[in-house]
């Protein structure tokens, strides 16, 4: 799924006063890219994330997947949609305390019509002999692989990773951009990751930059390299 | 739902205070299926009661003695004389009543009615007395056989006086005993009662016989009072058993509040991932149906225990007849109003958290940072353990309130308690 954003905006106001996450933001990523967006604390990375994945409304501004503009869906109608094509995946994973590591999975699982197998998927993880544990039984790089496959379980068309490796080691970390690779090549999924690891970017397609809610610049990436190689 | 699998979970990781709230659940509704229960069964028995003895609409004294053939002719009425004597037994006194035949007459609760030599005493006092069927007691030289005990329509709730508003069941207690019986003691006195269309007849008896005493049987406190506390009997069921649940809602309220607070970057997520807050909510909902029905078992248990030796303990002083039979429909609506005021405790608990934006929920925190209120106290005189613990008391300064408001009303109660207890 082909994503565009044109002109968007999100203004927070307290008061008289405002203040700007986005300003003006416009750019185009592609069905099957990977993204990175890259930028300082408070340049607005988290708030086009959440933008995207739809549980936050720009101000202004058109954002359009594919030919759906999704800026002109109601909020029940956003849900729906979030429901069937949206995945997330968190820095510090967001998974359910009191149930197992399949049932994590089977949360997601339930809220679509034809989601994939759950075994398939702890497969691709590389968790499947994990599955009945519960998540203060896992590490933390397994931990994300069960958020990535909770996430990839309703096979959405786009998948958001705010800060995928953030909390984890430098192994751990490479294995899960091996791990979302993997499934960009599996699924075509379109993934969008927000990172202060420049080095990351090296891995995606498309890189994103921000600075103070504005695009400071959109590149495409000609000299992408494998995950493996990726080093910080 | 998957995310109830959750529920059994949480419930055992905090077992204790849900089991505390069950349990407080379970003695709302079983008081409420006890006392409603109770009240049902003394309103059937009170109108059975009431027919089988035919107890009076008046009783009266008169200077001159009344023709009774002739007022129940004259007048749509009926009447009967009943003699009484007081006689003293160990320290307390027993007033043995003759055995009418039309009006007031003796209902057996347990054994059988007397013969000639033969006595039925109220249950209250010969238990107070130790007693039993079957013993022999000597009274004013004259022995007797106990042979049950009896309730007598017009001393349900036996006071000495007519103006006595407690009854004393070791000082005080009533019998019945047969006509040739009552007629060996010396110092008898008698009152007339009376049943039917006693207003005309309270006018001709007035004119002929002069009436000295009349008392209505609405004014009749050995009969009024205990119809009051019987019909006090279904406030009772309400009250008590709301006191109980109105804790519950709050114990409940406090308790689903602190979970769904450290629950709220998990429901941030379920709302990331497309779950809608009503699917959220009916989540949460399940608690309080949860603890309902749990509750409403352990509860139905409760009453069928005590559903016997309350009634017991009623007809013991009220002296009606009364089966222990348990209302189910009363667990029912019990089970109900559970379940919907504990729902609405987990409603209010979670709406407000649930309105916020998944974006606000992903942080994980929800409230702004409080200005500690001691932040402007100087403590700097205090120790620095003694500056902790007041520091502590101001942070937490609405529990402490509430900590002082349940002990205040705790001690307010027990000593009230304590001390209409020394009244009676």
């Amino acid at each position: 799924m082909s994503i565009k954003f044109k002109n968007v905006t999100k203004e927070y106001k307290t008061g008289t006063n405002s203040f700007y996450a986005l300003k003006n933001v416009s750019f185009k990523a592609n069905e099957g890219e990977i993204v990175a967006i890259l930028g300082p604390s408070g340049s607005g990375k988290s708030t086009l994330l959440n933008i995207l994945g739809e549980i936050d409304r720009a101000t202004d501004g058109e954002i359009m997947f594919g030919d759906l503009n999704v800026s002109k869906l109601s909020d029940k109608e956003l849900t729906k949609y979030r429901r069937n094509n949206v995945g997330f995946v968190f820095q510090f994973y967001n998974l359910i305390p009191n149930l197992t590591a399949f049932e994590n999975i089977e949360v997601a699982a339930e809220l679509t019509k034809s989601p994939l197998k759950i075994e398939e998927v702890l497969e691709a993880v590389g968790m499947l002999q994990n599955k009945n544990k519960f998540p203060q039984q896992l590490s933390g790089g397994e931990q994300q692989r069960i958020s990535i496959a909770r996430a990839i379980i309703k096979n959405p068309k786009l998948l958001l990773c705010d800060e995928p490796t953030g909390a984890l080691d430098y192994n751990t970390s490479k294995e899960v951009l091996e791990l979302l690779d993997k499934i960009n090549k599996m699924y075509g999924t379109t993934i969008f990751i927000v990172t202060h690891n420049t080095s990351i970017a090296s891995m995606c397609h498309r890189i994103i930059k921000l600075r103070s809610g504005q695009i400071t610049d959109v590149k495409l990436n000609k000299e992408r390299i494998s995950p493996k190689e990726v080093e910080w | 739902m998957i995310l109830n699998k959750r529920i059994k979970r949480v419930l055992f990781q905090n077992k204790m205070q849900y089991i505390g709230l069950i349990f407080l659940v379970a003695l709302s509704i079983s008081l409420y299926s006890i006392f409603g229960s109770l009240a049902s069964n003394f309103n059937e028995a009170t109108d059975t009661y009431n027919n089988k003895t035919n107890i009076e609409d008046a009783k009266f004294l008169t200077l001159k003695e009344v023709d009774i053939n002739k007022i129940e002719d004259m007048f749509n009425v009926s009447l009967e004389k009943r003699y009484e004597v007081d006689v003293d037994f160990k320290e307390s006194t027993i007033r043995l009543i003759e055995l009418s035949s039309e009006i007031n007459k003796p209902l057996i609760i347990e054994g059988r009615m007397i013969k000639e030599g033969e006595i039925a005493l109220n249950p209250a006092y010969a238990k107070a007395n130790r007693i039993k069927i079957g013993d022999v007691i000597s009274l004013g030289g004259y022995e007797y056989l106990v042979s049950g005990f009896v309730s007598i329509p017009d001393y349900i709730y036996p006071t000495k006086s007519l103006t006595d508003l407690m009854a004393d069941p070791t000082k005080f207690g009533v019998a019945i005993v047969t006509s040739k019986d009552i007629k060996k003691y010396g110092d008898l006195t008698y009152f007339y009662s009376i049943k039917g269309d006693i207003s005309n007849a309270k006018k001709y008896i007035d004119s002929e016989y002069k009436i000295l005493m009349w008392q209505d049987i609405k004014d009749n406190l050995r009969y009024t009072l205990a119809k009051k506390k019987i019909e006090q009997l279904p406030q009772l069921a309400v009250k008590i058993p709301l006191l109980f649940l109105s804790l519950t809602f709050i114990l409940l309220f406090v308790l689903l509040k602190r979970i769904i607070k450290l629950e709220i970057k998990e429901i941030g997520t379920l709302y990331a991932l497309g779950y809608t807050k009503s699917e959220i909510q009916r989540h949460y909902l399940f608690y309080p149906i949860i603890i309902s029905i749990f509750g409403t078992i352990l509860g139905t248990l409760f009453t069928i225990l005590l559903q016997k030796p309350l009634t017991d303990y009623y007809v013991f002083y009220f002296n009606i007849p009364v089966s222990p039979n348990v209302k189910y429909n009363f667990l029912l609506y019990g089970l109900l109003e559970s379940v919907l005021i504990l729902s609405l405790s987990a409603y209010v608990a979670s709406a407000k958290l649930l309105k916020y934006s998944p974006t606000t929920l992903l942080r994980g925190k929800v409230e702004k940072d409080k200005i500690p209120i001691f932040a402007n106290i100087n403590l700097s005189r205090f120790k620095f353990k003694n500056k902790r613990i007041i520091e502590g008391i101001f942070k937490n300064y609405a529990s402490y309130i509430w900590y002082i408001y349940s002990i205040n009303t705790s001690s307010c109660w027990l000593c009230c308690k304590g001390f209409s207890r020394r009244i009676d």
